[in-house]
């Protein structure tokens, strides 16, 4: 699906805007420029396309709001715009004196090509630009930062909506309603007895339902809880390093340890990947084990096993004319050969078993390597335990000086650890599926999850059971399985996609930031690592990761929607102005950018090379009336007259 | 006519179908086009109804 | 085969599995390692219900015949064969070996060798406390077989 703004106009809408006309008609320019100085009604602009996109309804001072001055009675907001080559026209009518509103469109098929009451926009675009949606390419700045908070899973979303994939949970939600139905169907015909018990599971599997819901409350709430004492866990770590930097001497100490530490580090995974290796040699881990091996390979080969000759042997020996002695095969002398046969290995065991002797006998093994390991693994554990209390030696030195912020920090510090391996304890509780675990933790579905499903699921049979709807409910239940997977995976694909071209992306907007987007679980996480404690992260560095992304999201799309923003580049500085004004542009079929003189420099100025660029200047003139004026040129020098004004 | 949906929807279709050995080739086939009409809005109930009654279960479970 | 754990296997060594750093293959055949040296065998009930593996990890592949071969000696010794019974000794390997199977055991040794490791991880678990990590448990493991005071195997 296609969509393109052809143009718009207004009339009595405050800002200036008693009847100005903006057209990008006739193949729209695939980039346009409006000029438009604060206090023009840029923001009104921006809010009225949101409007008219979404069919937003609109408070009666929302309306009233909108009106240029206080005698004008009505105002309209109209937006021109091809959806798959198709013309549409939606109509904000507005009423100041009554502070209502209506929405009108014009379609092309329909035949008076005349103006219906309503928002008609093609089924599948309305359900696609709910206000949430309208957002993202309509671009509003605050959502720069909506994107990666936690909580708000407004990234995610993105991608669901976008992708249809929120449908996909419409089915599941229309397959229980089908259930229930069929439920209430069964119910409605059955016996007096048949409905107490199905009501005594129906409360049954309400109560578990209930209790299962707020086990999953539970979870996320301990999940984020976790991450909170992580994130300041990290924080606090930090600070106690840098408390210990005050004191120059400590700091030299400090640096000493550390880079100790590391060499430990190293050493110590080289030893315990050596002792992994030496333990899965059997002859290695004891003397004992290969003097056994050697002791069996020698008992083999003394009794001459296996016996070399195969059963095989005797079988053939069975079917000749004659023996191999000489004498004639006859009938008696056939059978017990036969049975003679039966006590010799067959040739393929007498391999298996040659090939037993063989590795036997040539086992060999430094068996005083596991000990030289063992022994070398303990001393570096000793050097790994002095180094930490050497470090914990640093902090106290700090504390007994009169450091009471480190102490404090120090007993935070521990709190913390106390407090995260509660919280483990806690989930692992919650959500533990080892049946050991599970009894060890006295876990049950009062308090533990999947033993919770377990007993949600044998209710909802008993109580399928009791309505006659076993089967179906099971039936429903592999469906919804199967849906649930799918969307799941599709998901986990898309989120990977749209992060990984975020990523190209940014390392191509702010190369020298290092800024990644390390998942989108909701929200879109960037790297820890990158991100300062103190600052956070700056304005300039949140438009280029949202930019990045929706560039990401929208260019990839199934829909073809128009990118429309406001003050794209003010926040930017020059450099990553240009390189956002050289490489956005390019991902969109149609982009409108509303710019004000400011950012012509490294932004808008890139545009000027380029093909197919539409120019618009607006102004508000000496009656305080809003004029439009196309082309470069003025654009251009219009900068320059506002400046020298 | 091309598959109307995007691919990694199309592969994430396939691939867990093709895991659901217990299932028919008709359930199989309807599920997926009933996924395909869905994201498009455009199913009724009964498409959803027709399409569960196919699916293969073991109405089997301890008490 | 169906290599399958003590029931209490999972829990004692949960914080160290960490593939392919250390498998829980390596968990039960150190198990494995110490219940053969100590010829006992677990019972069935001390057992886990499901399989957790089916076949050797890569790197054990190269140790099927060793394991195999030290599977027949500790039948041999717990079953009281003589080292000269010749024909006893042929028919106990003939009864766990298997040429088609990759580990070289049929249905039969793959059981013993459960049961052996079952035995073995009640042995290691006198000795030493749930391990933190793999070095602590490599640690805690050479000391089982080098205890001078109580050696380990019967």
């Amino acid at each position: 699906m296609d969509l393109r703004v052809l143009g718009w106009r207004y009339e009595n809408i405050r800002g200036g805007l008693r009847d100005v006309s903006i057209s990008l008609d006739s193949s729209p320019g695939r980039w346009t420029l409006i000029q438009m100085p604060n206090g023009t009604g840029k923001t009104t602009t921006m809010s009225l396309l949101r409007a008219v996109f979404s069919g937003e309804a609109l408070t009666p001072q929302e309306v009233y709001d909108l009106r240029a001055t206080d005698i004008t009675e009505t105002g309209l907001f109209e937006l021109r715009m091809s959806i798959n080559n198709k013309p549409f026209r939606i109509q904000l009518r507005l009423d100041f004196k009554n502070r209502t509103h209506q929405y009108w469109t014009a379609r092309s098929e329909v035949r008076s090509g005349g103006l219906e009451e309503g928002l008609s926009l093609p089924p599948e675009l309305k359900r696609l630009l709910s206000r949430d949606f309208t957002r993202l390419f309509v671009f509003d700045g605050e959502l720069a930062k909506e994107i990666r908070t936690v909580g708000k899973d407004r990234a995610a979303n993105a991608i669901r909506i976008l992708y249809r994939l929120d449908q996909l949970d419409m089915l599941n939600v229309k397959v229980d309603r089908l259930v229930e139905e069929q439920q209430q169907r069964s119910a409605a015909i059955s016996t007096a007895t048949e409905r107490k018990g199905v009501t005594r599971w129906k409360r049954q599997y309400e109560t578990v339902i209930t209790r299962r819901t707020a086990l999953w409350a539970e979870q996320k709430e301990l999940q984020k809880r976790r991450k909170e004492m992580e994130s300041r866990r990290i924080t606090v770590v930090a600070l106690i390093s840098g408390r210990i930097d005050q004191d120059e001497a400590l700091r030299k100490r400090k640096e000493q340890l550390e880079r100790e530490r590391q060499t430990i580090d190293l050493s110590l995974l080289e030893a315990t990947h050596q002792g992994m290796s030496s333990l899965r040699v059997p002859a290695k881990i004891h003397p004992g084990i290969q003097q056994r091996l050697v002791a069996l390979g020698g008992k083999l080969t003394h009794l001459k096993l296996p016996k070399t000759i195969s059963v095989e042997f005797f079988k053939e020996l069975a079917e000749q004319h004659d023996c191999v002695c000489g004498r004639p095969v006859t009938e008696p002398i056939k059978r017990a050969i036969l049975e003679r046969a039966e006590n010799y290995l067959a040739e393929d065991q007498i391999l298996v078993i040659n090939q037993m002797k063989a590795a036997l006998r040539e086992s060999s093994a430094d068996s005083e390597e596991f000990t030289r390991v063992a022994t070398q693994l303990a001393s570096i554990l000793r050097q790994l335990r002095l180094n930490k209390m050497a470090h914990d030696q640093l902090e106290l030195e700090r504390v007994e000086a009169g450091d009471t912020e480190l102490e404090n920090l120090r007993h935070e510090n521990q709190q913390l650890e106390r407090d995260l391996d509660t919280n483990a304890q806690k989930i692992e509780k919650l959500t533990t599926r080892d049946p050991a675990r599970q009894r060890a933790l006295s876990a049950s579905s009062e308090n533990n999850i999947p033993l919770c499903d377990i007993e949600v699921k044998r209710c909802q049979e008993k109580l399928a059971t009791a309505t006659d709807t076993l089967r179906f409910v099971l039936q429903s239940e592999c469906v919804k399985s199967l849906v649930s997977k799918i969307s799941g995976l599709a998901q986990l694909r898309l989120t990977e996609r749209v992060r990984i071209a975020t990523n190209e992306k940014l390392a191509q907007i702010v190369p020298s930031e290092s800024l990644s987007v390390s998942r989108i679980a909701g929200a879109l996480e960037l790297e820890s690592r990158q991100l300062s404690s103190k600052t956070g992260v700056s304005e300039g560095q949140s438009l280029a990761v949202a930019y990045a992304f929706l560039t990401s999201l929208l260019t990839e799309a199934p829909y073809k929607l128009p990118f429309i923003v406001d003050s794209p580049a003010v926040s930017l500085d020059t450099a990553v102005r240009r390189d956002v004004g050289d490489l956005i542009p390019e991902l969109f079929d149609q982009m409108i950018m509303f710019v004000i003189s400011s950012e012509r420099e490294g932004f808008a100025d890139a545009f000027y090379q380029r093909e197919g660029v539409r120019y618009i200047t607006l102004w508000r003139d000496g009656k305080d009336v809003t004029q439009a004026r196309d082309g470069l040129e003025y654009f251009r020098s219009f900068h320059q007259r506002e400046g020298a004004e | 006519m091309a598959s109307p949906l995007y691919p990694e929807l199309e592969n994430a279709i396939t691939e867990i179908l093709s895991s659901a050995n217990d299932q028919t080739r008709e359930f199989r086939q309807r599920l997926r086009k009933l996924i395909e009409n869905a994201t498009l809005g455009n199913f009724t109930d009964d498409d959803v109804r027709e399409v569960i009654e196919l699916a293969v279960v073991d109405e089997e479970f301890e008490d | 085969m169906s290599f399958v754990l003590h029931q209490s296997g999972r829990t004692f060594f949960r914080g160290i599995i960490a593939p392919p750093k250390f498998l829980m293959f390596d968990a039960y055949y150190c198990c494995l390692m110490a219940g053969l040296y100590a010829r006992i065998v677990g019972s069935p009930q001390d057992l886990e219900p499901d399989v957790f593996v089916n076949a050797y990890p890569d790197d054990f592949k190269g140790q099927s015949d060793i394991i195999a071969g030290l599977l027949v000696d500790a039948e041999l010794d717990r079953k009281g064969i003589q080292p000269e019974d010749r024909a006893s000794i042929e028919r106990e390997m003939v009864k766990l070996v298997d040429p088609t199977s990759p580990t070289r055991l049929n249905g039969e040794g793959n059981k013993l060798l459960n049961l052996y490791a079952a035995a073995g991880f009640a042995l290691i678990q006198e000795k030493m406390m749930p391990p933190a990590t793999i070095e602590e448990f490599l640690i805690a493991y050479h000391a089982y077989w080098h205890d001078p005071i109580n050696p380990s195997g019967a």
